[in-house]
């Protein structure tokens, strides 16, 4: 039996999926709860799931969203195509705020200066990409795109914090596939020529 | 500057994105003649996006567990790193040593601020530069410090920053990357990037190795890019000399020390007017100190001042001292480039004059212009420093096109043998017999391969070539005469080479000739047809027999205009019936001896869609005939069997091309159809022209689908008369948006067909006409635009006539269409818009550079010009009167 089905036997609506009902329909309340939530269980997940594995192997930020989708969700709950898309959009942004949340403990670290102790960086488990994109200012300068043109920013979250395809990108955000990979790519070339400025 | 509102820079970038790299260039040089800002953009974002992706830059996030060298890596990345990119990728062959471990305290001399100093490397002329280590990031920098340690006074500190600031502002992989300046304890200091190398300066000087020329010609290229990089950023280096080209370990030179830098319109400190920098390679405006000439030319003489010092060994202007020098530089011109049995290329030394002009408007206009002449020098193109001759032209022909040329080359001499031989023939034994089989064997294979292969691609209507294949033609035509006549060969092996013999006479406009080869052909085929063993190829050659006396008609009918029906277009226009006629009664015979032979059902279909166009002239000049419903019914015929082909491989490029050509077939039958009725029944007129376009369209398409590699020069031809004609009759349908849309598509694929064969009149003259089209077009509807496409048509045209002067139909349409531009302006109530273009087109005329018997042409033009101007004058006098 694989980890996804394993988690998949839940019958009764869970936690997530009331929440994600509630604030669909309006609940105030209801939001920032389960931010709270997806931004935990995605949380645990990697520390969880990097524990397990050898120094040096990373994961997919797309197969852990996922993977939290099951576990929150559960595979046979019949979730509204709407608030499916909720759930992955939600996490598109937590997965961004995990990785800046890190990044910059890191940053607080490294002020500290030379006397910080592996012990107390147990925490990066959950690290930052492992390659050389610096989070922090790819968060400020997608701020920026934001204002600049609001639909590339999004398809940047979901893209690459998400994880996810551009067809899934696609469904999420109700565009055509061509159009987020053309948003995509201009996006791409914006922020790096931002974060190449900035450095 | 206003930034270009971003979702127009996103559409251009994307829309430049989706297309091949060649088509991308020419889409953004497009670009840049509508709006330098937008092409700024554009280029900038599509650079970016190339760096992203050779970065991996957003590529899928992983998460990982974090190791300590990972969380390092992490710390070095707030900190200023810039050379991974600076490199291009290639972080390994670029200098900048990213040391682990730290320096032992005991192996530096010095240290400033985070640097620790390992050596001094160099002195300039405001500092000393040290190979240093800097700690907090972890790697070896140069370390350039004001020298003395000290600061001379106010205004070096502001040099010194301004050089810093400046430099720091660029990142291009050919420039060395600035990262930082400061101040320590009074000691000014700026790092760059560790370059571990030589500089150009090895090659300078009594003594020392010199560099090959096209080696030297490939690197300034390549320093004239970064400085064109600079140049955009509004920074002028004003100081370059082959010191400050270094090389790195892969042989890339990069640009070091914008010492001298000066923002561009920043005035103040160097107000002094001070001379500075090497003046060996300094212009004479720099030399004088006039700081107002100072611009991007004065680089571009320092950046030919290094490239003659390169091909030379020594510096353009050298004097005992300083002050002679400077003397010199204002006065002297350099000493003579070029004589007789140099080893250095003639153009490489035009190239540095044009640089070294004392006059800034007399050198290259920019870096880049300068770069694209090197690069034409590079590839064997005409240089545009100079007119050539046809010789020259012919060796830069070979140049580019060394496999064919030396084909060529060898197939003379064999030729020339051959003929040795041919003359002491006389039938003594088999031995001469096979021979003299063998000989001809060549002939063909010479006359197949080279004269017939090279004529059909995109040389077709190449000058250089031109000679070069009626001197072949003459040796081969004497030895197959010689030979058919000996009665030594087989009578099929005869026909064959009569055949490829008429080709290649009709390819070079010796028709006559051709049709006494052909008929030699056909007549020896057909008599041989009935004990012919393979009776399918005996009578598809027949059919391609016709085929070509069909193809020398349809010169003779087709060249005279559609509209133009004198009777001896007519005539030809029945014998390219006949010919086609029997081409499909002799194709038809050979498809039922081999039904399933899918090549013949292919050939059948071309030759019935070559009557079906027949049909069309037909139709045209005889209205009362029946040649449209004909032509309708022959071209169903072909295109079922082309669409039947392409259904059983929908990837075949042959196919694909058919079935474009089909549909632009097609398309003609109703353009023609329609001309009937623009009077009498507008909408019938508006309906049949809206199919073709809907059929040309299809045709279009079809052709882009190819692959890459099946695109030849034809298919490119093919492809911008599918736009251009779609262009025209959008025209007519009053689509004006979507005309200007085609014709620019027209305009990018000539261009790329000039760029590969700037001799190539046909290609030249689709670019001026469509340039022409574009400027009416949008002139009518007051866009401004329309000015720059005037300028660049009148530019194609005289191209054409430095190319070559004689060029009676460049200069004909120069005048035609400058004057009717006129005209159109003068209606919109423009006359001093009217007369700026005249005027245009008089001093372009009177610029090119052309020896005075070659003027006569050039010289008519430019008094019919004149005659225009001056009516215009008057005109805009009395009008002036009036109000």
């Amino acid at each position: 039996m694989t980890f996804l089905e394993s988690r998949a036997m839940s019958e009764t609506p869970s936690e997530v999926t009331m929440l994600l009902r509630r604030a669909q329909a309006g609940d105030a309340e209801a939001a920032p709860k389960l931010l709270d939530l997806v931004y935990q269980k995605l949380h645990q997940m990697a520390e969880q799931k990097l524990s397990h594995e050898q120094e040096g192997i990373s994961i997919q930020a797309t197969v852990l969203v996922h993977d939290a989708y099951l576990q929150l969700v559960g595979a046979n709950q019949a979730l509204d195509l709407s608030d499916r898309k909720h759930f992955y959009i939600l996490a598109a942004k937590v997965m961004r705020r995990i990785l800046i949340d890190r990044a910059r403990t890191r940053r607080a670290l490294k002020r500290g200066g030379p006397h910080w102790k592996r012990s107390t960086v147990a925490m990066d488990a959950v690290a930052g990409p492992t390659n050389q994109t610096d989070i922090l200012a790819l968060h400020e300068a997608l701020k920026q795109l934001a204002e600049l043109d609001s639909r590339q920013a999004e398809v940047v979250e979901m893209r690459y914090f998400g994880g996810y395809s551009v067809d899934e990108t696609a469904d999420l955000l109700n565009v055509s596939p061509s159009t987020v990979k053309q948003e995509f790519a201009a996006a791409k070339a914006w922020l790096y020529r931002e974060l190449s400025r900035s450095s | 500057m206003a930034e270009h509102p971003w979702d127009e820079v996103k559409e251009k970038f994307n829309a430049a994105l989706s297309l091949s790299l060649t088509e991308r260039e020419l889409y953004l040089k497009q670009l840049s003649t509508e709006s330098t800002q937008l092409h700024h953009e554009v280029a900038d974002l599509l650079a970016q996006h190339a760096g992203a992706n050779e970065n991996d830059f957003l590529a899928s996030l992983k998460i990982g567990k974090q190791t300590e060298a990972d969380l390092a890596e992490t710390i070095a990345q707030f900190l200023p790193t810039v050379d991974t990119k600076a490199t291009g990728g290639d972080a390994q062959s670029l200098m900048t040593l990213h040391t682990q471990a730290e320096i032992p305290a005991t192996s530096y001399i010095g240290e400033i601020g985070d640097y620790q100093l390992i050596e001094q490397i160099g002195r300039g002329g405001m500092g000393v530069v040290y190979k240093a280590y800097q700690k907090n990031v972890g790697r070896t920098v140069a370390l350039k410090v004001i020298a003395g340690g000290s600061l001379s006074s106010a205004e070096d500190i502001a040099r010194f920053r301004d050089e810093a600031s400046a430099a720091g502002r660029l990142n291009h992989p050919g420039i060395v990357q600035v990262y930082d300046a400061g101040e320590h304890e009074g000691n000014h200091y700026f790092s760059m990037a560790y370059i571990e190398g030589e500089n150009l300066a090895s090659y300078v000087g009594p003594g020392k190795p010199r560099l090959k020329p096209k080696e030297a010609a490939r690197l300034i290229e390549a320093v004239c890019r970064a400085v064109q990089y600079a140049h955009d950023h509004f920074v002028i280096h004003r100081d370059i000399k082959p010191a400050n080209i270094m090389l790195d370990k892969s042989g890339q030179p990069l640009l070091a020390d914008f010492g001298l830098a000066k923002l561009v319109g920043n005035e103040g400190y160097t107000q002094t007017g001070q001379t500075m920098g090497t003046p060996n390679y300094m212009p004479p405006e720099q030399a004088k100190g006039q700081l107002e000439l100072i611009s991007n030319r004065t680089d571009v003489y320092s950046l030919g001042g290094t490239l003659y010092a390169l091909l030379k060994g020594r510096p353009p202007i050298e004097a005992k001292n300083l002050l002679d020098t400077l003397k010199k530089v204002e006065s002297a011109a350099p000493e003579t480039l070029y004589f007789r049995g140099s080893q250095i290329p003639l153009d490489l030394w035009i190239i540095c004059e044009k640089c070294l002009a004392k006059k800034p408007d007399d050198r290259y206009q920019s870096a880049a212009a300068l770069a694209e002449d090197l690069q034409c020098f590079l590839k064997g193109f005409p240089i545009s420093a100079r007119a050539v001759s046809p010789w020259t032209r012919l060796m830069r022909w070979s140049q580019r096109n060394p496999l064919i040329a030396t084909l060529i080359g060898t197939i003379a001499a064999t030729l020339l043998i051959a003929t040795v031989v041919s003359i002491s023939f006389a039938v003594k034994s088999r031995a001469d017999q096979r021979l003299a089989e063998s000989n001809l064997a060549m002939i063909e294979k010479v006359l197949d391969e080279v004269l017939i292969s090279v004529s059909e691609g995109d040389l077709a209507n190449d000058p250089g070539t031109q000679k070069v294949r009626q001197r072949l033609l003459r040796i081969a035509q004497n030895y197959f005469e010689e030979l058919s006549n000996s009665h030594q060969v087989s009578p099929l092996r005869v026909a064959d080479a009569a055949y490829l013999l008429g080709r290649v006479q009709s390819s070079l406009g010796r028709d006559d000739d051709a049709h006494t080869s052909l008929k030699k052909a056909l007549n020896i085929q057909i008599n041989m047809l009935k004990d012919a063993e393979d009776q399918i190829g005996a009578l598809t050659q027949i059919a391609k027999t016709h085929k070509e006396f069909s193809r020398i008609a349809e010169k003779s009918w087709s060249n005279r205009g559609v509209f133009e029906s004198s009777d001896a277009a007519k005539q030809a226009l029945a014998d390219y019936l006949k010919h086609e006629k029997a081409c499909v009664q002799y194709r038809e015979l050979a498809l039922a001896l081999g039904p399933t032979n899918e090549e013949l059902h292919r050939l059948l279909a071309n030759s019935q869609m070559g009557l079906g166009l027949g049909h069309i002239q037909q139709g045209i000049w005889t209205p009362t005939s029946d040649g449209f419903s004909q032509a309708e019914s022959f071209l169903l015929q072909s295109q079922a069997t082309w669409d039947e082909l392409l259904a059983k491989t929908p990837n075949d490029p042959t196919r694909l091309k058919d079935s474009a050509r089909g549909h632009a077939a097609k398309a003609k039958l109703r353009e023609s159809q329609a001309a009937a009725f623009v009077e009498s029944n507008p909408e019938k007129y508006e309906e049949l022209l809206t199919e073709s376009l809907k059929l040309r369209t299809i045709a279009a398409k079809t052709l882009e689908e190819l692959p890459t590699d099946a695109v030849t020069p034809e298919i490119r031809l093919l492809q911008a008369n599918c736009f251009q004609v779609c262009a025209e009759s959008q025209v007519q349908l009053q689509q004006i948006d979507d005309a200007i849309a085609n014709y620019e598509q027209a305009l990018a694929v000539f261009r790329s067909l000039l760029m590969s064969s700037p001799l190539v009149d046909s290609y030249r003259l689709g670019v001026a006409q469509d340039q022409f089209m574009l400027s009416q077009l949008l002139l009518s509807k007051q866009d401004h635009y329309g000015y720059q496409f005037v300028t660049d048509f009148q530019h194609t045209l005289v191209d054409g006539l430095t190319i070559n002067p004689r060029d009676a139909v460049s200069a004909d349409l120069l005048l035609d269409y400058t004057k009717s531009i006129s005209v159109s302006l003068v209606e919109q109530g423009l006359f001093q818009e009217a007369l700026n273009q005249l005027e245009q087109a008089k001093n372009m005329l009177a610029d090119i550079p052309v020896i005075k018997s070659d003027k006569p042409l050039i010289d008519a033009v430019i008094e019919k010009l004149e005659v225009e101007a001056t009516k215009l004058r008057e005109q805009i006098n009395t009008e002036d009167r009036t109000t």
